[in-house]
């Protein structure tokens, strides 16, 4: 089984494009949780912390940034790689939080009926070529995910070539894999570390074309050579 | 108003102005120190878009994500505080909306056992028109999202969340890791699987929806 085949992606892309919220939605959700926030609570303002939670707070952010940057913008990063490293080694900790009362999530209402919509204008997608039969069942993948996954690990760790190694052997190995695209990332990536900049050219075009709608290399080393 | 004092003689990255963290440098008698603010209106700002659409693709119905989202915000209002940069914000804000988006399907559920989220289905008023420019690009937004959410109920809910966070989201599977609390080879192995299964899935949908079962369906 490929990646993505381009019915799935087309119906992605389509589903994608609905699902932000407008406006007015943000404006009329916001006039709910403020006039829910507990009297006395700035609605526009912030949360209000002890010293104690202060100081805690200062305490990790100092250690944070004695480890290592701290970045604090939302997660996409402005690293040259998307594989954005954790900030801190230990491993992320799953915020407490309680549990929201049953009650407080409102009863759904009946949902609408359906929609009548003409065959015609559904997405449309070319079909698929001979489908490649899929690979072993999910359960054994034959070290399909262990070698995206080592390349990987071996990019972080600062050893491209190791890293561009296990990616062409996934690919040899694995040339209908469906993290073909975590793979192919991988690979432009190590080009570009090894400084490897014409066949890194050659390797984020093919990755463009293959896989369009991913985001996964914001920035190359050649993003100014290969249009967007 | 939270204030956390941090050395700023480091190469602390500054968060822009339109960030929930502004840097507001205060007079110090030595080492120059930066006020970090978290703003909770400015996290909801920043964030309420990307909330709003993962709670769609993670199941709740359209006429649900208010409600839900309305609480994940009072919890984050009441548990800023306690954010101690360990993770990004974004990661923290994801945690909560995913706490409550599962509790909120294991209680639909248990009231409605075969409940899809494509049962719940997105009329046309419902598509936002931000990214449409007509009626029938709203028509092929609903529909696209009915089909969609038809074929996310078919993956568990560990590989859904896997699946939307890479696949509607554009995350890269580190950042999903972090994000899940779980660790990256886990996600590797969940994406993996759940883009075949989705895949199949489509295959199966576009081969069952030949030209007349579709148009005699609705």
């Amino acid at each position: 089984m490929s990646d993505l085949g381009p019915q799935a992606r087309a119906l992605l892309d389509a589903a994608r494009r609905s699902a932000s919220p407008t406006p007015a939605d943000v404006a009329r959700l916001w006039d709910r949780v403020s006039e829910s926030l507990p009297s006395g609570a700035p609605s526009s303002g912030t949360a209000t912390a002890g010293v104690g939670t202060k100081i805690a707070m200062a305490i990790a952010i100092v250690a944070a940034i004695g480890g290592g940057a701290l970045l604090l913008a939302p997660s996409r990063s402005a690293s040259p790689m998307t594989f954005a490293a954790p900030r801190v080694s230990e491993p992320p900790v799953a915020p407490s939080f309680a549990r929201a009362p049953a009650s407080a999530i409102a009863e759904q209402p009946a949902p609408p009926p359906l929609a009548a919509v003409p065959v015609e204008q559904l997405p449309r997608a070319p079909l698929p070529r001979a489908a490649p039969v899929a690979s072993a069942s999910p359960a054994s993948d034959d070290g399909d995910v262990a070698l995206v996954r080592a390349a990987y690990v071996a990019l972080r760790a600062g050893d491209a070539p190791r890293a561009l190694a296990l990616a062409d052997e996934h690919a040899r190995r694995h040339p209908a894999s469906a993290l073909s695209a975590e793979r192919d990332a991988t690979r432009v990536l190590a080009l570009c570390a090894l400084g490897q900049r014409d066949q890194a050219r050659t390797a984020l075009q093919r990755f463009k074309k293959r896989f369009p709608s991913s985001s996964q290399l914001a920035r190359t080393c050649v993003d100014d050579e290969v249009p967007r | 108003m939270i204030r956390v004092t941090a050395r700023a003689d480091t190469h602390l990255r500054m968060a822009s102005s339109s960030s929930a963290l502004r840097v507001e440098p205060t007079a110090a008698p030595r080492a120059l120190e930066a006020a970090i603010v978290l703003d909770f209106k400015r996290v909801y700002e920043d964030h309420v878009a990307f909330m709003w659409r993962a709670c769609r693709h993670l199941g709740v119905a359209p006429s649900a994500i208010e409600d839900v989202l309305q609480e994940v915000f009072l919890v984050v209002h009441r548990r800023l505080g306690e954010f101690e940069g360990r993770s990004s914000l974004k990661t923290w804000l994801f945690g909560i909306l995913l706490h409550l988006v599962r509790n909120h399907r294991r209680s639909l559920r248990r009231k409605s056992p075969h409940l899809s989220s494509a049962d719940a289905t997105t009329a046309i008023e419902e598509i936002p028109n931000a990214d449409t420019s007509g009626p029938v690009e709203a028509i092929e937004a609903a529909e696209a999202m009915r089909v969609l959410e038809g074929l996310l109920d078919e993956l568990d809910d560990a590989r859904r969340e896997v699946f939307v966070l890479a696949e509607l989201e554009q995350m890269s599977v580190p950042e999903i890791a972090e994000m899940l609390g779980e660790n990256v080879n886990t996600v590797y192995g969940r994406l993996r699987t759940a883009r075949q299964r989705f895949d199949m899935a489509v295959r199966r949908h576009h081969a069952r929806c030949g030209l007349e079962r579709c148009r005699s369906s609705r």
